[in-house]
């Protein structure tokens, strides 16, 4: 399957309002794209939490949102990208209920569920990127 | 008879499906009436009949179209009735949990009916937590139930 | 009674809030302070948090609202969440986070039913 981008928006996560900015884009983009609002909810408050966690656990880092178009589907992609500690223990991190900032441990297990596509990449010392997809339903 | 005249003409959306990938945008809101008939059986008392097999994609639209249902209509009680369920497995039981824990944030209740002994024995087996969920075995239970929940009753009529 | 962002209403024994604008994280600090603080300056029965506004809710806004609960429940105040809308709903049972120990009600009049009133 190839992924067309049609348009593509990066911004950086560097403080709260950044990532009231990244939520904002992804509405906007998800609802240009025909997205449900069901659907809408869920990636922006998938944007919400993986933007949160860069501003968390990696102080900073970057976030692009995209529309997207595959086999003649419409979505919305977003990479969320940062140098910060990446995570030691991936599976556990995943599987949710697991904090290392003594929170619920929801955003990373919570998006997972909330879009059609999820991808991390992490290594101990060498940062984190997720990549997210929501499709827009018929 | 309601239920299979439901469930045919859902099968064959589902096999036109497939035949017109670029037609179905078109039937969508036609698939999903079909595939989740809610009936108003009273004032705020909603009623969804299941009938067929749920996967994942359907149990997603079934969330959807009555939660939808619930604030327009402000119910304060929704029956789910599983008898025309095949199977009902994990992945169906804990869509069912789901379902009811979204109509709980709504502010209404959610009555789960026609739980066969094999149903029952399923839900038991698979540990799911049903302490959230009212249940009744037959369908006539939960339409009592519900209307017990707005302040109403069935009763005779004196003679 | 607030500090502006939030309105907050006293409805008979009852506070009631309605948040309009969305809850980032300084909003959202600010809104719980501001709510007890008028829960502990009223001692009302009970209050009633709207969110019919709200057209996203995180698991951050989801846990100042159940803390928020929590906290006036300590001070012997009841809570009830309400309008929640179908696509929050959906999205926080999604996500595993269904508000545990939260009471909630379709609208403000089934809310303010539910709540005890100190007369
Ligand atoms: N970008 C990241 N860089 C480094 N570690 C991360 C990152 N994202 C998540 N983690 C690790 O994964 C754990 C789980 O993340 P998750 O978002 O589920 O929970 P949380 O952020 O700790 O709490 P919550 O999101 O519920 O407030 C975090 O505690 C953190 O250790
Ligand atoms: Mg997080």
């Amino acid at each position: 399957m190839t992924i067309r981008v049609l348009n593509r928006d990066e911004m950086a996560v560097e403080t709260e309002h950044d990532v009231v900015t990244v939520r904002r884009k992804a509405q906007a983009v998800a609802h240009g794209r025909g997205l449900s609002t069901f659907a809408i909810a869920a990636i922006t408050t998938a944007a919400s939490e993986l933007a949160r966690n860069v501003l968390a656990h990696a102080r900073r880092g970057t976030a692009s949102v995209e529309a997207v178009a595959a086999d003649g589907r419409s979505g919305v992609r977003m990479v969320f990208r940062d140098d910060g500690p990446g995570i030691a223990d991936l599976p556990r991190a995943l599987a949710g209920g697991y904090s290392t900032a003594r929170s619920l441990g929801l955003g990373l297990s919570g998006s997972r569920r909330l879009v059609d596509e999820f991808e991390i990449e992490t290594a101990p010392g060498k940062g984190t990127v997720v990549t997210v997809i929501k499709w827009a339903r018929f | 008879m309601t239920k299979l005249v439901l469930f045919d003409m859902s099968l064959a959306i589902d096999t036109y499906i497939a035949a017109n990938i670029d037609t179905v945008a078109r039937h969508q809101a036609a698939i999903r009436e079909l595939s989740t008939p809610v009936i108003r059986v009273h004032h705020r008392v909603l009623l969804l009949p299941l009938v067929g097999t749920v996967d994942s994609h359907r149990a997603e639209q079934i969330m959807e179209t009555l939660l939808l249902r619930v604030v327009d209509e402000q119910a304060r009680a929704v029956i789910i009735d599983i008898a025309g369920v095949p199977l009902v497995d994990t992945m169906v039981a804990d869509h069912l949990l789901k379902t009811t824990e979204a109509v709980r944030l709504l502010g209404a209740e959610t009555i789960l009916t026609g739980i066969s002994a094999q149903i029952a024995r399923t839900i038991v087996h698979l540990g799911v937590d049903i302490s959230a969920m009212h249940t009744r075995s037959r369908l006539a239970e939960g339409i009592e139930l519900a209307l017990g929940l707005i302040g109403r009753a069935i009763t005779s009529r004196p003679a | 009674m607030s500090r502006g962002t939030i309105p907050i209403l006293r409805v008979a024994d009852n506070l009631l809030v309605t948040v309009q604008t969305e809850l980032h994280d300084q909003v959202a600090e600010a809104f719980q302070e501001d709510v007890l603080a008028a829960v502990e300056k009223t001692g009302a029965a009970g209050l009633l948090i709207d969110v019919t506004g709200l057209d996203i809710v995180d698991s951050y806004v989801a846990r100042v609202l159940s803390d928020t609960a929590k906290m006036a429940r300590l001070m012997g105040t009841e809570t009830v969440i309400v309008g929640i809308r179908p696509e929050v709903a959906a999205t926080l049972v999604r996500m595993g986070y269904a508000m545990p120990g939260v009471r909630t009600a379709l609208n403000v009049d089934e809310g303010l039913a539910m709540l005890p009133s100190r007369r």
